[in-house]
């Protein structure tokens, strides 16, 4: 597994969980939790923006980074 | 009317009496009726259909004739269960039909049994060829028992020198969210331990629970009400963000070791530092609502 596909994977499982939050933010009711959970998505929104900018660099960088050769 | 009213009284009589008796003599005339058996009961029967509209009769002629033959079939019953050769008499013996694989054709005859009605009652076990059939014995209540040949019956776990547990006999031990402590002291169990064990799967009050059942090797089975069960499931999926979350923290700090790229690495540090402080947000947030939800079930019982 190269690195770009493992942090991909990371990316992806991050998603899922930001996906997550996002569900759980409308279906909570009470003011509170909701406040809680705008914060959560928007750090891990930024966690996204982060990972995403560094899968490009990698994209650029890759044949350096392959491991498995 | 009279008539009638003398059909009504003797009708009622005859009930009580052939209720009473069919009690005395028990269960073993339904499940294991030989032929003898259900010839007696016809005759047990007609007896108090006699005694029920039969208004030339007096209606104690008919007890006395019923009582006789409970009393006989009793006795007999009694005397099977002492002595084998009186049992041969009147029980009659079983009769093997098929011998290793091979028909054997003085008793069918003996039995005046035609192949065509062997092969129905073999259908009837689930043998359509008699090529399957090692043994097959024809017991005192008509009723055909057979056994494969070895090579031809299903594969069992000793076959293939599996070892199995015994499960024993699986016991109820809570039905309709209360917890049946007859059985509970029986099996040598405890409030406690079944509580833990529910505990483990998310359950923290019996009043949740529909069913549940154990069995010796303690396998758990549990049901819960429906209602119940989507807060369940809500929790788990909480429990599962978690996991996810530790994942990916851990992901970060195996990337941020393996990379000779300085930048990247800071980058890696920082999005860690970052799940760090979700996981300890939302883990805060998952025990509130537990605990939270723990109060209001209690409360609720």
């Amino acid at each position: 597994m190269t690195v770009s596909m493992k942090v991909r994977s990371t990316l992806a499982m991050l998603e899922g969980v930001l996906s997550d939050f996002k569900t759980m933010h409308t279906e909570s009711s009470d003011g509170n939790t909701r406040k809680e959970f705008e914060r959560l998505i928007s750090e891990t929104d930024i966690i996204v923006g982060k990972l995403r900018a560094r899968i490009e660099e990698i994209a650029e960088e890759e044949p350096q980074y392959r491991e498995d050769q | 009317m009279a008539v009638a009213y003398d059909i009504a009284i003797r009708s009622l009589i005859a009930y009580f009496v052939l209720l009473t008796l069919a009690r005395i003599m028990g269960k073993r005339e339904i499940s294991q009726m030989t032929f003898f058996d259900y010839i007696v009961g016809i005759t047990i029967g007609s007896m108090t259909a006699n005694m029920a509209i039969n208004t030339s009769l007096r209606w104690y002629y008919s007890v006395i004739g019923l009582l006789i033959f409970t009393t006989l079939q009793l006795l007999t019953a009694f005397i099977s269960l002492k002595s084998v050769r009186f049992r041969e008499v009147v029980d009659g013996t079983s009769t093997v039909l098929i011998e290793h694989g091979n028909l054997n054709e003085k008793n069918l005859r003996k039995e005046r049994l035609n192949t065509s009605v062997l092969a129905s009652m073999l259908r009837e076990k689930n043998i359509f060829s008699f090529a399957d059939v090692e043994y097959a014995i024809l017991e005192n209540d008509g009723k055909i028992s057979a056994i494969k040949k070895s090579g031809k019956q299903p594969l069992t776990p000793s076959d293939m020198k599996l070892q199995t547990e015994q499960t024993g006999l699986p016991r109820i031990i809570i039905e309709d969210g209360n917890f049946i402590d007859e059985t509970i002291s029986h099996i040598g169990l405890t409030r406690s331990w079944i509580l833990s064990k529910l505990g483990d799967r998310g359950i923290y009050h019996v009043s949740n629970v529909m069913l549940a059942q154990v069995d010796e090797a303690g396998n758990f089975y549990v049901d819960t009400y429906d209602k119940y069960e989507n807060s369940v499931k809500k929790d788990e999926s909480l429990d599962m963000i978690l996991v996810k979350l530790e994942r990916i923290r851990a992901d970060f700090f195996s990337y941020a070791m393996e990379t000779k790229n300085e930048k990247a690495q800071k980058l890696y540090n920082e999005c860690k530092d970052r799940i760090e402080s979700i996981i300890y947000n939302f883990g805060y947030y998952v025990e509130q609502k537990k605990a939270k939800d723990n109060t209001v079930k209690k409360h609720f019982h």
